[in-house]
């Protein structure tokens, strides 16, 4: 039994080194090292930061959102990479990542509450695959106590949790260091040849300049820069947005016959508690490509878009909610050329659909 | 508690320590056996402590009834009657009651019968059997009754196979608790070596195909014919690997802990006949329902009336008969041990009819091939060896739609859109590209699974292939031990770095759970 001991203890200590080690080095969601918090000091301190790879934008977030003070932006912004790259103020923080669903929504404000970030204003940018039954994407996941968090606030529970939710991600930074699904990310993150946090080399660099050129930028109040090599041609963009009615659309937009219930009760109590906290609330409709549009509008059974873009009219007009923008290109007043590939308007295109107030028209 | 779980990789190590303790210090069995039985029903309780009511009341009924056969032969068809009746009425309204009572109120549009809100207890089906095999070996004189309460609740309730089988038989298993324990190397290492095998199995083979088959099957309104085809594929890949896996790990954990349980499977996808598939495939279930149904109902005098009034007083067609109405009743019943559901039963009727259309012909056919040369004194030549395996796995993947399916109705519009499966390829290579690729098979569309995890899939079910072929007829945890020792060691490593790197760890549950 002895020599059965043995060799079961060794063969289990190799295995937890070779696990541990491989989280630990390649620490494919940067919990181990703070490589997203020295960026983010560095644009707190007014820097450019350029990207030398991919990163995970919720975790990003969670620390950029540390080193904001208090009264430094009255306004947020929240939503996909349709509100990421519009050139806003500089008193506006926009906290934009990919893909962006209702769960990082509430998890984004989820950290700044418990950050106790008071902000005056919040924009949503509504995107309509966060009603979809199905959850496409679960990026999230990666903020996901963050968002049970608010929705206890939301639930009218005690902010006092905050403590509670520091231990708990203490605790969860042990567990991920022997967990099988953060082993599998990190041998996805090397396969994929994605930045090892772990390793040494260039993650990211710092600039002065706030141009468009083939970095990708973000600039200290979160908003990103588009490379220039992004930015598409008109046929580039046609023949892709072709394409993607062929395959299936980002997200699954085009498959979304009925919205869920569920989370159209969740979005309004998000948005009810934000009110009630006294935020002032400003909901955002980015523009799709015409071909896209034009798709959704001859989709039968109704399109998803179509029926997302009612809800929310209805919805703002009943909350008295300021409303900017739609899924219309056509009320967004923009065309073919004001966009930088088939899913993004250029920065200054959609700056502009974000000034059409929809009570105006 | 689910073998795949984080809490069973702490409470099975804790049972091997708890056990050798016991074993080797205290050295006393009866208090070994009392050891394993608390912590198999601790293990069943974790999942639903009130069920284990269930158990108990099947554990006293049985053990009761086998003392009481014993000792009353005179009345031992009277508590044989009571002990099968009381252990399948509880067997009836856990797991049949609603699905009879909805039958029912539907033909009749009432709603007569009421339907009551009840969980279906893990493994009734299984520790039911093995209860009721106990009670019929010690009717047909067997083997004895067995005295200790203990040592029965334990043949009964003992958790490696308590939940999803291998149904054992009294002899063979019921001994085994009475031996006194000793720590051997070679039999904890192999038991080691089938359990990291099993659990490869399930959790990277089935689990991962899971990921396919599960969106494309429960959505067959948006599915296409092909990525039917293929889920149908990779669903009789995934249940043989998550089953099998299952009694691997179960096998394993047991030897580990002295005990041999029967083999469960037998490479069943390189069977040349269906009826040879059964006898590979879930092999405890199989024999039992030969042992304790199709023999009692071949042999018994009311089938032997009804075949003698059919016959005309022939007797080879006569015994055909018997065999018939037996086969027929076991197909049955094995389509309803495994759900109580309507395709359940049409998927037992398909294998009875297969098997018994097989066998009314079997000498037509063996005459045809040996006419034609398919078939010599030695054997049936190899090619067509080969595609008589073919066509049973393509049989069982026919059948496998009635399996998986999750109603009559999805079932009908399944079989619809794979008979347009060849429209559908035509189509495709009218127009190749990699979005018509994507609708085809549906990979990154509706089903959250991509062309990485579609090559991933397919790899594994070649790696299965290559595995079942090279074990055939061997012993694989030998074959290992046989190998270089730094190979070995390598092959050790590659496998549970396998399942970390590659395992889907949802806690899903085994398929068989639900039976």
């Amino acid at each position: 039994m002895k020599k059965f001991l043995i060799k079961i203890l060794a063969f289990l200590a190799i295995f937890c080194i070779a696990v541990v080690g491989t989280n630990i080095v390649v620490d494919p969601a940067n919990l181990f090292h703070d490589f997203l918090g020295d960026m983010s000091q560095n644009l707190s301190d007014g820097k450019v930061v350029i990207l030398n790879g991919d990163i995970d934008e919720r975790l990003f977030q969670k620390e950029r959102i540390k080193y904001i003070s208090n009264g430094e932006y009255d306004t947020v912004i929240l939503g996909s990479s349709h509100i990421m790259y519009i050139p806003w103020d500089k008193k506006i923080y926009s906290a934009g990542v990919s893909g962006a669903t209702l769960y990082d929504y509430i998890a984004l404000v989820g950290i700044l509450d418990s950050d106790g970030i008071g902000i005056k204003n919040i924009v949503i940018g509504i995107d309509p695959w966060i009603f979809a039954e199905a959850e496409t994407d679960t990026r999230y996941k990666s903020i996901e106590e963050y968002a049970e968090y608010e929705e206890a606030i939301i639930n009218g529970a005690d902010t006092n949790q905050v403590k509670t939710l520091a231990e708990r991600t203490n605790i969860d930074k042990v567990k991920e260091l022997f967990s099988p699904s953060y082993f599998q990310a990190s041998i996805r993150t090397l396969l994929t040849g994605a930045v090892v946090f772990g390793v040494s080399g260039d993650r990211y660099s710092v600039t002065d300049s706030w141009e468009i050129d083939d970095n990708r930028k973000i600039l200290p109040n979160g908003v990103r820069l588009p490379q220039s090599s992004n930015i598409h041609s008109a046929e580039e963009i046609e023949q892709e947005a072709k394409s993607m009615i062929e395959g299936g659309m980002y997200q699954e937009v085009d498959n979304m016959p009925n919205l869920s219930k569920e989370k159209m009760r969740l979005f309004e109590d998000f948005v009810e508690s934000l009110k009630n906290r006294g935020i002032n609330v400003t909901f955002y409709l980015p523009a799709w490509h015409p071909i896209y549009y034009d798709y959704f509008t001859s989709q039968t059974p109704k399109s998803g878009v179509l029926k997302v873009e009612e809800y929310i009219v209805e919805y703002a007009e009943e909350q008295d909610i300021d409303l900017r923008g739609s899924y219309s290109p056509e009320i967004s007043d923009v065309k073919e050329s004001d966009f930088m590939d088939s899913l993004h308007l250029l920065p200054e295109a959609a700056k502009k659909s974000y000034g059409i107030k929809r009570g105006d028209r | 508690m689910l073998f795949n779980s984080s809490e069973f990789l702490i409470f099975f190590p804790m049972v091997c320590v708890g056990y050798s303790f016991c074993s080797s210090i205290i050295k006393k069995n009866a208090i070994t056996q009392l050891f394993l039985l608390v912590v198999s029903l601790y293990f069943y309780a974790c999942w639903n402590p009130v069920y284990l009511s269930l158990i108990l009341i099947s554990v006293v009924i049985t053990y009761a009834a086998g003392i009481y056969i014993e000792k009353y032969p005179t009345y031992k068809k009277t508590v044989v009657a009571i002990s099968l009746l009381s252990n399948l009425a509880i067997l009836f309204f856990f797991k049949y009651y609603n699905w009879v009572a909805d039958s029912f109120n539907s033909a009749t549009g009432s709603a007569t019968l009421p339907i009551f809100n009840v969980m279906l207890p893990v493994g009734i089906s299984f520790y039911t059997f093995q209860a009721l095999g106990y009670t019929l070996d010690v009717y047909r004189k067997r083997v004895k009754a067995e005295r200790n309460f203990i040592t029965y609740a334990l043949f009964v309730t003992f958790f490696p196979q308590l939940v999803a089988g291998p149904i054992e038989r009294t002899s063979s298993l019921l001994p085994q608790f009475k031996v006194d324990y000793h720590f051997d190397y070679d039999r904890v290492t192999s038991g080691l070596k089938l359990a990291a095998w099993g659990m490869f199995m399930k959790v990277v083979i089935a689990d991962r195909l899971a990921l396919y088959v599960n969106p494309v099957y429960n959505n067959v309104n948006d599915a296409t014919g092909t990525s039917l085809v293929l889920a149908t594929f990779f669903f009789t890949v995934q249940v043989y690997a998550d089953f099998a896996g299952y009694s691997n790990i179960a096998i394993g954990c047991a030897r580990i802990l002295g005990f041999n349980l029967m083999k469960n499977f037998d490479h069943p996808y390189f069977s040349k006949s269906v009826a040879e598939f059964w006898r590979r495939w879930h092999i405890s279930l199989g024999s039992w329902f030969r042992d304790y149904l199709y023999y009692e109902v071949a042999f018994s005098k009311w089938c032997k009336k009804i075949c003698k009034k059919m016959s005309g007083g022939n007797r080879k067609l006569e015994g055909r008969i018997g065999s018939i109405i037996a086969l027929g009743i076991v197909w049955v019943a094995t389509g309803l041990w495994h759900g109580a559901a309507w395709h359940f039963v049409i998927w037992g009727m398909i294998y009875g009819l297969i098997i018994i259309t097989s066998t009314l012909t079997e000498k037509g056919r063996k005459k045809v091939r040996l006419k034609i040369g398919l078939e010599k004194s030695e054997g049936v030549v190899r090619p067509w060896q080969f595609i008589q395996m073919i066509v049973t796995f393509l049989l069982v993947n026919f059948a496998n739609i009635f399996f998986r399916g999750n109603n009559i109705h999805d079932i009908g519009i399944i079989l619809r859109k794979i008979c347009g499966t060849c429209s559908e390829i035509s189509a495709f290579f009218g127009n190749v590209n990699k979005d018509s690729l994507r609708n085809l098979v549906m990979f990154n569309r509706n089903t959250g699974f991509g062309y990485m995890d579609g090559l991933v899939a397919i790899i594994l079910c070649f790696v299965l292939l290559c595995v079942s072929a090279i074990t055939r007829g061997k012993d694989g945890t030998i074959l290992i031990t046989k190998m270089h020792p730094l190979l070995r060691w390598l092959f050790y490593f590659v496998l549970v770095f396998s399942i970390y790197g590659l395992g889907v760890f949802n806690q899903s549950q085994f398929i068989y759970f639900q039976f």
